[in-house]
């Protein structure tokens, strides 16, 4: 949501009146005699460390009374090995947003003492597959011990909001965050994941300084099962308050103000547009459907099919996309908007955070972290995420949901509609309604040398999700090639006697039909001999799991994907004049209960009927959050269904 | 270097033309002919036009393209579309279109420009506009014009048939003057395909190169660069008469490439600067030998020089000066070439600037006199009679051994301004590159335990190397418990440490391990597989379907030996039994035998190939059908 709110009402926050002249800004500079800092000797073997890591964000007013925003970064950071020289040798500044860059300066401090400037010739700018723009160069005269120095200031597209993540895979001795503005304006500056030491101060000409600084951040590495991004120690500000008079202690940049701007952007249409909604809404005769959410997945499956979505096609116009076939965000949010609205269809606009990255928070509105706007029904409580193809309705996007979003309730007053905003957590379903399960059927061929299996996983809920469009869009070839590698990965063999999949239409997720891949292959590899026994190796079947056996100091509190049950049915046809001599090892139970209810667990067990071993797994996460205390209960569970990927049965001759 | 030469033509999947010659098929015809397929080119052209402007050369071109979509999901996915320009390819004019089955004509007027390059090349002037096509539906099309000016002549793109979708007709069609000699190769699997025809008019030769229904390009990760395989012409001007009627050498044999490519570096290190001299006695004073001071110079710029590339304009061929190298610490392949050079010849060292095409194209000197048959540029020393080659790119080879990415290669190599050689680099042998695992287990009460010994040599040592210098302190141990890991995942590792030696092309890795539930009791019996791995399962080649050939990075020999502890009192109920086979193309050894209170199986591989073709393939199946049942024996332990 960046993008639309780059265009702001000045009023807001301009100074009354214009003034004589411009302020000036403050000025970066780096130590005319740098030494080496002693203090990285603590951290010799990290491959680098960042001694200091300053980032200075200030709002100027000009002469006209407009505001200006100048960036300024200074970072120092000492390499102590080939892995640190070759990951900070090259530096990328990002240049999206930016305006022009008022300096750039760049050096590195030899262990001998040395200085090697950069030169301005040196600096060449870039653009990237997915448009985004830097200024690049590489440091000069690098050698261990050696730091690299440099600083920049830009100025960029104003925006009263941030988000700057302090914390990456080195070490961090000190960083901090500046605010500097004229003295009307309040930041405010929230901490997550980390305790940083605040301070307001006042500046020569007026100006007033907001300073969070941290010291001694560690390197932080991903881990299995954890959100890696939402975890940094990180710093967001947001503007507050702009006490020139008249407006002494009205907050800015309300949830309310946010979503009563989205509302007005995405249902505000020109008659033109209006009339081509109208008529393409004749013509497809959607006003004839009786029930909202066949409306509802008429239109997606519509639109989904025949119109593509560009995040950087700047296409919001509802004319140019109904001829074009090509939308941007805003605009595909217009064009539903509009469907929906003559359709007469009740909805709620919804803004949700990837909560992997940061998170939509009640008290401190950062209108920075709405990246993903959605439609909420609240009849059927179902979504529809316009962005997502394999994605559809009543289902939101798993990484959405689980924490705050904003719903913009509507509200008539007399003649005007607007909306307020409403924050609350995007429930996720129940575990007990996405599940990726196994039907399998085991058996022997004549020769005992091989196994016939009959394989059925059945995936629903947030688990079908990604399955059916590499399906639907692959040619016969690609299709066979991705059986061929399913089969490989789950049953470990390429020898494929049928494939097919069930429910393979987007119409049969919306309705919650299970996404079914149905396979029967001959396998080779999960029998062996002993002497005159035959060892199957029956544990996997159920494909590869996750294991945890031996994992490095966890710090991360764990994150699933979703919550979730699998369930698996296994029957094991035991060949004639042979019988199983250790049943028993399929019985394997762990399970984490939390004030008497079960959180998560896996259990095995198994049932003779004749000559058929019925075995039943079950295994669920039915919470998305667990934390880090839990962890040791957690891998057991991960490990326990690994465990039964080693179970191996027996088969003597009677 | 300038990796631009062999990029241009896959950097677009898509290229291609006009109306002119695809017989009208209807939608219906072509959702026949490409069942399930989203979209084909109906056609992909490329023309160019070369003339005699101011007594040499002039090149122009011009890519016309047409996609027709042939469902309705087309839109959401097949839409974007784009075409390179760069310093040596000026774009010229464009346009793009969309034509409605009603027959509306729908511009595009959204184009974006961003930069084009090698994940490896840190920045390059070369650029890529890419657009999306509008109003797509079924039985719409996408249409492209581009043209542009190719500044400069010697380095002309080859043109690729193929695209991501099929392709009716592609087609490569070169105008030139009648007597300019044009000399063109059809390189790929398919060029029997490829029609081929000369026209020869009054004043221009015509050429044209068409592959009619080209299939979609298939991907195999382990397949060699695309050149090897892809169906593509690689054409080149060798002469053509100027102004004066005279007959002018352009690429009509090697030794015009070496006029051209010794121009590159004729300029450069012309005087050594004072620094650069001190840095050089300070590496060798101590040395007295030619060839100890040839390593000492090697060594240093393998590992104070980083690797980092810029690309602009002519940047991309002429090497920086050793001075400014040395100085900045960091440079390209022909930055080192550059510096290795420069500093062996201050220290008495004969060498000599070399260009060399690396394993990724399959093209040679001998047999194309073009600047795009070396796409790389490494140093050629002599000691004592004999040629070394130095790559300064890979900091973790060893001297005397080139990096295995140009093995089999031959190198262009500057003797001086007149004379050159052609070098063949020699390929290592099975014996240089060998892993030799050796994993004691005996029971214990953690279930299997005891220790490992890997003992790395040749390309995998250097590999190992490489892995260990990049890995955090944190990863550390997570990276060992990968390499050492065997049985099932359970492996757990106690302990591990790495050999002292510090030789480039050896090392040796320990470890103590234990490996829970891998050896079942059950009653009086134990059962294990001794097969802690079992390569090569699930590798067969995908025969006959694949076509494109795999590539080896080099020759190699492993061994992995395990060695179970017989338990007090216990012995084995039965030695499974071994088995050999070679063929042509590879082979296995499994040996089973009990030594000195072990039971040993010893497990042996090799390989000799730098690439399979398909004609290999059915006989390196044929290995894998013999191995794989012998994965299957498990040992018994029974008491005694």
């Amino acid at each position: 949501m960046k993008r639309f709110l780059s265009v702001l009402p000045v009023i807001l926050i301009a100074a009354f009146t214009a003034k004589g002249q411009a302020d000036s800004i403050e000025t970066e500079q780096w130590n005319a005699k740098p030494a080496l800092h002693s203090s990285a000797g603590e951290y010799t073997g990290e491959p680098a460390v960042v001694i200091a890591d300053d980032r200075r964000f200030e709002y100027i007013d000009d002469v006209k009374g407009d505001q200006h925003l100048f960036y300024t970064r200074h970072r120092i950071v000492h390499v102590n090995n080939d892995h640190g020289i070759e990951y900070f040798n090259k530096v990328y500044i990002p240049a999206d947003g930016v305006l022009s860059f008022k300096e750039i300066h760049a050096r590195t401090i030899l262990p001998g003492g040395k200085v090697v400037e950069l030169s301005n010739e040196s600096i060449k700018d870039i653009r990237d597959d997915d448009g985004h723009a830097y200024k690049i160069f590489a440091m000069e005269g690098l050698e261990k011990g050696s730091e690299i120095e440099y600083y920049y200031t830009a100025e960029r597209e104003v925006s009263y909001f941030g988000n700057e993540v302090f914390q990456y895979q080195f070490p961090v001795q000190s960083s901090s965050l500046e605010i500097v503005c004229p003295q009307r304006l309040v930041f405010e500056v929230k901490a997550y994941n980390c305790d940083p030491d605040n301070r307001k101060d006042s500046l020569p000409g007026g100006k007033t300084v907001f300073r969070s600084r941290l010291t001694g951040l560690s390197g932080a590495q991903e881990e299995k099962y954890a959100a890696y991004s939402v975890n940094l120690a990180r710093l967001e500000y947001k503007l507050s308050y702009n006490n020139s008079a008249g407006r002494v202690g009205q907050r800015l940049f309300t949830w309310n103000e946010f979503v009563k701007r989205a509302y007005s952007m995405y249902t505000t249409l020109t008659s033109k547009e209006a009339g081509r909604v109208s008529d393409l809404v004749r013509q497809k005769n959607w006003g004839t459907l009786k029930e909202d959410s066949e409306k509802i997945i008429a239109v997606e499956t519509y639109v989904k099919s025949n119109f593509a979505y560009r995040d950087d096609a700047d296409s919001r116009d509802l004319e140019k996309i109904l001829k074009n076939k090509i939308a941007d965000l805003v605009g595909l949010m217009r064009l539903y908007t509009a469907i929906f609205n003559e359709l007469q269809v009740k909805y709620e606009f919804l803004f949700a955070a990837d909560r992997t990255s940061w998170l939509i928070d009640r008290n401190f509105e950062n209108w920075n972290n709405c990246d993903y706007p959605l439609f909420y029904f609240p009849a059927s409580k179902g979504y529809l995420v316009p962005t997502k193809i394999d994605c559809r309705y009543p289902l939101i996007y798993p990484d959405w949901a689980g924490a705050n979003g904003i719903f913009c309730k509507t509200v008539s007053i007399g003649s005007m509609t607007t909306a307020i905003a409403d924050i609350r957590p995007i429930p996720l379903e129940d575990y007990s309604r996405t599940y990726n399960n196994l039907d399998i059927r085991v058996s022997l061929n004549q020769g005992l040398d091989s196994l016939l299996i009959d394989s059925r996983s059945i995936l629903g809920g947030y688990a079908a999700i990604g399955y059916r469009e590499p399906f639907i869009m692959a040619t016969d070839e690609q299709k066979r090639d991705m059986f061929k590698q399913m089969s490989k990965n789950q049953l470990n063999t390429e020898s494929i006697v049928k494939s097919e999949v069930e429910n393979l239409s987007f119409e049969d997720a919306n309705k919650s039909k299970p996404f079914i891949i149905h396979q029967v292959v001959l396998s080779g590899d999960m029998i062996e001999r002993a002497g005159e026994k035959i060892l199957v190796k029956l544990g996997l079947v159920i494909g590869p799991q996750t294991e945890m056996y031996q994992e490095k100091k966890r710090t991360m509190p764990i994150t699933m994907a979703y919550p979730h049950f699998e369930e698996r049915k296994i029957h094991f046809t035991i060949p004639a004049g042979y019988h199983v001599k250790n049943p028993g090892d399929l019985n394997i139970k762990q399970v984490y209960e939390e004030n008497g209810v079960q959180t998560m667990g896996f259990v095995s067990s198994y049932q003779m009927r004749d000559n058929v071993i019925e075995i039943e797994i079950m295994e669920d996460y039915r919470k998305v959050f667990y934390p880090v205390s839990q962890y040791e209960e957690f891998a057991k569970i991960i490990n326990a269904s690994s465990d039964f990927n080693k179970v191996i049965l027996v088969l003597e001759k009677n | 270097m300038r990796q631009r030469i062999i990029n241009t033509g896959l950097l677009l999947v898509f290229f291609f033309m006009g109306l002119r010659w695809a017989d009208a098929q209807s939608l219906d015809d072509l959702q026949k002919q490409y069942p399930r397929e989203h979209a084909v080119m109906l056609n992909k052209s490329l023309h160019y036009r070369i003339s005699i402007k101011d007594n040499a050369p002039a090149v122009e071109s011009e890519e016309l393209d047409q996609i027709e979509y042939l469902t309705p999901q087309a839109n959401a996915y097949m839409g974007r579309f784009g075409f390179p320009q760069g310093d040596f390819q000026q774009l010229v004019s464009y346009e793009a279109y969309t034509r409605t089955p009603a027959g509306k004509k729908i511009k595009v007027t959204d184009f974006k420009t961003t930069s084009s390059k090698a994940d490896f090349v840190f920045y390059d002037d070369q650029k890529e506009t890419t657009f999306d096509f509008p109003s797509i539906e079924q039985g719409a099309t996408g249409n492209l014009q581009v043209s542009w000016i190719n500044k400069n002549p010697y380095l002309l793109t080859p043109f690729y048939f193929s695209a991501g979708i099929p392709v009716v007709n592609s087609e490569l069609i070169i105008n030139c003057p009648k007597d300019m000699v044009l000399q063109y190769r059809v390189f790929g699997l398919d060029t029997a395909k490829v029609e081929i025809t000369v026209e020869r008019g009054r004043r221009e030769t015509e050429y044209r190169f068409r592959y009619r229904d080209c299939p979609a390009e298939l991907a195999y990760d382990d397949a060699p660069g695309p050149a090897w395989y892809a169906t593509h012409v690689v054409f080149y001007i060798a002469s053509f008469k100027n102004d004066q009627g005279e007959t002018k050498g352009y690429l009509a044999n090697l030794d015009d490439l070496y006029h051209l490519q010794y121009s590159f570096v004729k300029s450069i290190n012309q005087e050594a600067s004072p620094e650069l001299k001190a840095l050089v006695d300070s590496i060798t004073n101590h040395l007295s030998t030619a060839e100890e001071k040839a390593r000492a110079i090697y060594s240093w710029v393998q590992h104070q020089v980083k690797y980092v590339a810029f690309e602009e304009g002519m940047e991309g061929f002429i090497p920086r000066d050793a001075n400014l190298v040395c100085s900045r610490r960091f440079g390209d392949c022909k930055d080192m070439s550059s510096t290795l050079t420069a500093m062996m010849r201050l220290a008495g060292i004969t060498a000599h600037y070399t260009w060399i095409g690396t394993r990724h194209l399959p093209y040679r000197f001998t047999e194309l006199p073009l600047p795009l048959v070396s796409n790389h540029m490494i140093c050629t020393i002599e000691l004592d009679g004999k040629y070394i080659f130095l790559d300064g790119t890979d900091s973790h080879c060893r001297f005397g051994y080139p990096p295995d990415g140009i093995q089999d290669k031959e190198a262009m190599v500057a003797m001086d301004e007149k004379t050159y050689k052609v070098l063949h680099v020699p390929v290592t042998d099975q014996s240089f590159s060998g892993i030799t695992d050796s994993t004691w287990l005996e029971i214990g009460d953690r279930g299997l335990q005891g220790k490992i010994k890997r003992e790395l040599t040749g390309y995998f040592a250097i590999n190992m190397r490489s892995r260990l210098q990049y890995v955090s302190p944190a990863d550390r141990q997570e990276l060992m418990r990968n390499i050492f890991s065997r049985g099932t995942n359970k492996f757990q590792l106690d302990s591990f440490s790495v050999g002292s030696n510090s030789a480039p092309d050896t090392i040796d890795l320990n470890s103590t391990f234990y490996l829970p539930d891998y050896a079942k009791k059950l009653g009086d019996e134990w059962y294990l597989n001794l097969n802690l791995f079992k390569f090569y399962v699930d590798e067969q080649i995908d025969y006959p379907k694949r076509k494109m050939p795999i590539e080896h990075d080099f020759k190699w020999t492993k061994t992995y030996v395990t060695l179970l502890k017989l338990p007090e009192g216990w012995q084995t109920g039965g030695l499974p039994e071994g088995k050999s086979f070679h063929n042509t193309v590879w082979g296995f050894d499994l040996r089973y035998e009990i030594k000195g209170g072990y039971v040993v199986l010893t497990q042996r591989f090799d390989n000799n190939h730098l690439i399979l073709n398909s004609d290999q393939f059915a006989a390196s199946n044929q290995v894998l059908e013999n191995l794989y049942p012998q994965y299957k024996k498990t040992l018994t332990l029974v008491k005694k």
